[in-house]
């Protein structure tokens, strides 16, 4: 018997709470929004849509920086934070 | 030492006897308090999946920061495929004692986003704990005991099972039954050379604010 056990599934009598994921059109992929909730799941959607990124750290702070589609995006990390799905880091851009 | 030192006074009496008005001290509950951590198991007994199940359950059902959830389990029943992998990477004391255990259990915790060294949540390793805790709890109401350990190859485990690094398997936890026979608690106290049951006191535990004496 070997078992790994996922995530449960949200109980029925829980309030369902949606993580606020980037809402970005498959056209507009080269655009990154001003703030966005980060997961490795968006991290991986973005590679997909032509991006890498890479981490940076100043003091306390977290920063990711976006770069594709011939220029670069640079998020503000808050978190973790944690909503009924799991945790996920807010991301502020900076520039 | 006498027994009465090793073994909480409330945990002698039966929590059928607490009361409300306050007559009776609250008691510690049985299973807190016959709970131990053996290294002698039952050779012979089988957990059921029923049992893991449960137990798994029990786990499922803990509390965690945000209900982040950061665990997984991996687990093997005596002489199943799983069970001969997990305890091929057993070391040191445990790779004595574990193998006797009717179940063992890898306990994962999600430490950093995937592909970052973000940590997922600043209390994941608490969150774990509590939730090998439940398990812990879960099974001495099935009549099984628990011994939580670190004595493994974490790396050789973590290749074995191809668990990816934003994962850590944390500690091992062993499950079964006490041999036929075997002293329980208290008895085994009163003859266990070590003392087993030895706690800080309850005054000791109480922090006080701006008491920095006798706390090394």
């Amino acid at each position: 018997m070997s078992t790994v056990t996922p995530r449960p599934a949200v109980s029925t009598t829980m309030q369902p709470v949606t993580r606020q994921v980037p809402v970005i059109p498959a056209d507009r992929w080269h655009e990154p929004p001003d703030s966005l909730a980060i997961t490795a799941e968006v991290l991986r959607a973005f590679r997909t849509h032509g991006w890498t990124y890479a981490e940076q750290r100043s003091g306390r702070w977290h920063y990711l920086i976006l770069r594709g589609h011939d220029q670069a995006a640079a998020y503000k990390l808050i978190g973790p934070l944690f909503d009924q799905t799991g945790s996920y880091y807010q991301g502020y851009r900076i520039a | 030492m006498t027994i009465a030192d090793r073994w909480p006074i409330g945990a002698r009496a039966s929590a059928a006897s607490r009361v409300d008005d306050g007559a009776v001290p609250p008691v510690l509950h049985p299973l807190l308090a016959a709970r131990w951590s053996p290294t002698t198991f039952d050779p012979s007994y089988e957990v059921t999946a029923a049992e893991v199940d449960l137990i798994l359950e029990a786990a499922r059902w803990a509390p965690s920061a945000g209900n982040s959830q950061p665990w997984a389990f991996i687990t093997g029943r005596r002489s199943d495929p799983t069970h001969a992998r997990l305890t091929r990477h057993l070391t040191g004391s445990s790779a004595a004692w574990a193998r006797g255990a009717s179940l063992l259990v890898a306990n994962l915790c999600h430490r950093y986003v995937e592909g970052t060294d973000w940590e997922y949540s600043e209390f994941a390793h608490y969150d774990l704990g509590q939730a090998v805790a439940h398990m812990t709890l879960q099974a001495q109401a099935l009549g099984l005991h628990a011994r939580q350990f670190r004595a493994f190859n974490r790396t050789a485990l973590a290749a074995e099972f191809a668990v990816p690094q934003h994962w850590e398997i944390t500690t091992m936890s062993a499950f079964g039954r006490l041999p036929p026979g075997f002293p329980s608690i208290p008895e085994s106290a009163a003859t266990e050379p070590r003392p087993l049951r030895h706690r800080r006191s309850s005054r000791e535990i109480r922090w006080v604010a701006g008491d920095s004496t006798s706390r090394d």
